[in-house]
């Protein structure tokens, strides 16, 4: 709790932290996402009517930018069970301005995430087959079902805790629009604040609190498990789950680092979401780049150690082919670069961990595009008497379109949330303060 | 200096033919060796295969892709077996047609010919051999725990069918690659003068098809009057295999969807049964709150 909102009243609290129309910066902003998102509309739509010919997937390389992409938005999504879940069990108080945030991008990554997968099927009737005829035995189907209860947990994660903060807004009449009005009293004017209503508002989230950890934990674990359970160089271990994991949590921690910054920088939010924020989030972000990093080598030196026959081409684009400055720079920005910046004091600063997490997250994306694709054009079985073409992977522009398409809509969901519901928890942080108050 | 001039003069007129020399042996024709074999399989076919090799760079090596003609006989178009390329083991072979049946039959040993014609790589080659006609006969005897085989080598000559003795031959069970399940360490025997080999089968464990059907086989390898003959019987002397049919009828995890094993159907619904129950109780508390919201108001 900020010194600063002591001195600050109940109103002003209200005020600040109540949703506000986009500025010019704000509404460029929207301009540019809803163009990216349009491009890969277009993309997408020339995908169904030519197929995945469009792509430059192959027999070989038949996962790819998509999947990469889908593995980037499960672990991003993972942040929301850290912040608002494992916090707030463990009585961190501190984390209350940043839960809203965390859950936030938790919803908008895993609706892209599941949205990319029906991208990467092709024929978007498929997923229809899914649910009629697919086998309990796949690990495709356990992740459409994990994935599914993830997303309702979370969105009632980011519901429940809103309901206090959209009723206060209803109370003041200059807070919301009028177009916003029919929303808010949908969702919230039967809130009266009344002390049975608070003894079943705060056992749905703890319940939701607990549920989402071992739910959030399977999401992953099932992800890994779609490739290692499949048997490839790189992908035959038995630590993918715990290693997907590490990586989800630190790809998260620099996201919510990333939009404390753009958020308290738009909305002037330094009151409430402090240095002291940044400080904490940023050593949070130091153990996961350590325990990360911890993994990376288990993954990496294990097997290169051995350097067993069918996983030497595999390893070696890895360390020195191909791939070779896509990986160094992706262990580089995700991992060792924001222990190095973090684990001193000045780059604990807002605007270090900013690019920090800036860092931490465009490394995280090419690190799952190196934990698809490598593996992809080395199988077990050697290539033979295939065109030149199989042995290598670039994605098509239709690709890239899509896929920076769904990144920016995943940007666009997070932009909208934040106009229209309160980005800091308001009743949280007015009782904290008054709590802090009656301390005193 | 003028004897220097001289010496320079003799090198070059000397060496000046060295790679015209090199050159002609470069475009010279190779010789081509053929060999014959004759195979006979009794009541099947009858297969002549012709080997070509050459020697390139001091090695022996075969030569893929010659043209080789066979005959019967004599080198004639009405003698012409058939012709075939060799494959990349130098090998090429043709079975003896129906149309040169009855010139086969007219006499009891006859003339194999193979021959390639002149290639701009390869000069002509031709190469023979004389086989007389022989058979191998397989009979069998047995009670339910042993079993004898009897094989009789015979060869064709003008009173009939006559026995070879002192020949080898190697007798087993054929196993599905073709290859054979010897009865002894070498598994060969030798014909005695009644051109007859007996062997005793103890052996109850080979397996057979599901009707316990083996298929013995004699064969005398590459003799040098008859080629190489085989003979085959079938006998219900191995072991029964069972099928097992049910295989894909189990529940595991690679069967199809409607046999899922139980652990597995147990562990996912279960699972998602509690944790959806646990998201509808949350919807309950929802519903809940709102109830004492309305009572209030």
């Amino acid at each position: 709790m900020s010194i600063l909102l002591k001195n600050k009243s109940d109103d002003q609290i209200i005020q600040e932290l109540s949703p506000q129309k986009f500025g010019t910066r704000g509404i460029i902003w929207t301009a540019i996402l809803l163009i990216l998102c349009c491009i890969g509309l277009f993309a997408y739509i020339r995908q169904l009517k030519i197929g995945l010919a469009v792509t430059h997937m192959g027999d070989y390389a038949s996962w790819g930018i998509y999947i990469s992409n889908f593995v980037f938005f499960v672990a991003i999504s993972l942040v929301g069970s850290l912040v608002t879940a494992i916090f707030r069990l463990t009585n961190v108080k501190w984390s209350t301005p940043l839960t809203r945030i965390a859950e936030i991008i938790a919803v908008s990554a895993i609706v892209f995430a599941a949205l990319i997968i029906i991208v990467d099927m092709g024929r978007p009737e498929r997923l229809y087959y899914l649910a009629t005829k697919g086998r309990i035995q796949s690990p495709i189907l356990w992740d459409v079902i994990v994935i599914s209860t993830y997303m309702v947990i979370s969105l009632l994660l980011l519901y429940i805790p809103a309901i206090p903060d959209l009723k206060i807004l209803l109370g003041k009449p200059n807070a919301v629009t009028k177009k916003l009005a029919p929303l808010y009293n949908w969702l919230s004017s039967f809130w009266v604040n009344s002390e049975i209503q608070n003894k079943l508002f705060s056992k749905s989230i703890s319940i939701l609190s607990v549920l989402i950890i071992p739910v959030a934990f399977c999401i992953h674990t099932v992800t890994s498990w779609l490739f290692a359970t499949t048997f490839r160089p790189g992908w035959d271990s038995t630590n993918f789950g715990a290693y997907f994991i590490s990586g989800a949590f630190l790809v998260g921690a620099g996201a919510v680092i990333v939009a404390m910054y753009m958020i308290r920088k738009a909305y002037r939010l330094e009151d409430y979401i402090t240095e002291k924020h940044f400080d904490r989030m940023s050593k949070v972000l130091v153990m996961l780049a350590l325990v990360y990093l911890y993994f990376n080598i288990n993954e990496y030196l294990v097997p290169a150690y051995k350097m067993k026959k069918d996983e030497v081409s595999h390893l070696s684009e890895l360390f020195v082919g191909e791939f070779a400055p896509m990986f160094w720079i992706a262990i580089l920005m995700s991992m060792i670069l924001p222990i190095l910046i973090l684990i001193t004091k000045k780059g604990r600063k807002p605007k270090a961990a900013f690019f920090t997490g800036i860092l931490v997250v465009i490394g995280a994306w090419f690190k799952r595009y190196l934990i698809v694709t490598p593996t992809m054009l080395n199988p077990f079985l050697p290539m033979h008497d295939v065109p030149q073409k199989y042995m290598h992977y670039f994605p098509s522009w239709e690709e890239w379109a899509i896929a920076i398409g769904s990144l920016a809509g995943a940007l666009l969901i997070i932009t909208i949330f934040i106009r229209i519901i309160p980005i800091i928890p308001i009743q949280e942080t007015l009782n904290e303060k008054n709590e802090k108050a009656l301390e005193n | 200096m003028k004897k220097r001039w001289r010496i320079s003069l003799f090198l070059i007129i000397g060496f000046l033919p060295v790679p015209l020399v090199l050159r002609s042996q470069d475009t010279a024709q190779l010789a081509v060796r053929l060999s014959v074999q004759f195979r006979s399989e009794a009541d099947r076919s009858m297969n002549i295969t012709a080997t070509a090799g050459a020697k390139i760079n001091s090695r022996l090596s075969p030569v893929p892709g010659l043209l080789i003609k066979f005959y019967l006989d004599e080198e004639s178009e009405n003698n012409l077996i058939g012709d075939s390329h060799t494959d990349s083991n130098g090998k090429a072979a043709v079975s003896i047609p129906a149309s040169l049946l009855s010139k086969w039959n007219e006499s009891d040993e006859h003339t194999l010919i193979a021959s390639s014609p002149d290639t701009l790589q390869f000069s002509s080659s031709s190469n023979d051999i004389t086989v007389g006609k022989g058979k191998i006969v397989i009979d069998t005897f047995g009670e339910s725990n042993s079993h004898s085989i009897q094989v009789t080598a015979l060869s064709k000559s003008n009173d009939g069918w006559i026995p070879i003795k002192d020949m080898e031959i190697l007798l087993g069970v054929k196993r599905l690659d073709g290859s054979v399940l010897k009865f002894t360490e070498d598994g060969s025997f030798t014909t005695d003068s009644s051109g007859k080999v007996i062997v005793e089968l103890t052996d109850t464990t080979i397996k057979g098809d599901e009707d316990g059907k083996i298929t013995l086989l004699a064969k005398c390898e590459d003799n040098d009057d008859f080629g190489t003959i085989i003979s085959e019987k079938e006998v219900y002397w191995g072991k029964k295999t069972e099928f097992k049919s049910d295989f894909f009828q189990n529940r595991t995890l690679w069967s199809t969807r409607f046999r899922t094993p139980i652990w597995l159907l147990v562990l996912v619904y279960g699972m998602s049964i509690g944790i959806w129950a646990t998201i509808f109780y949350v919807f309950r508390q929802i519903y809940k709150i709102k109830k004492a919201g309305q009572v209030i108001n």
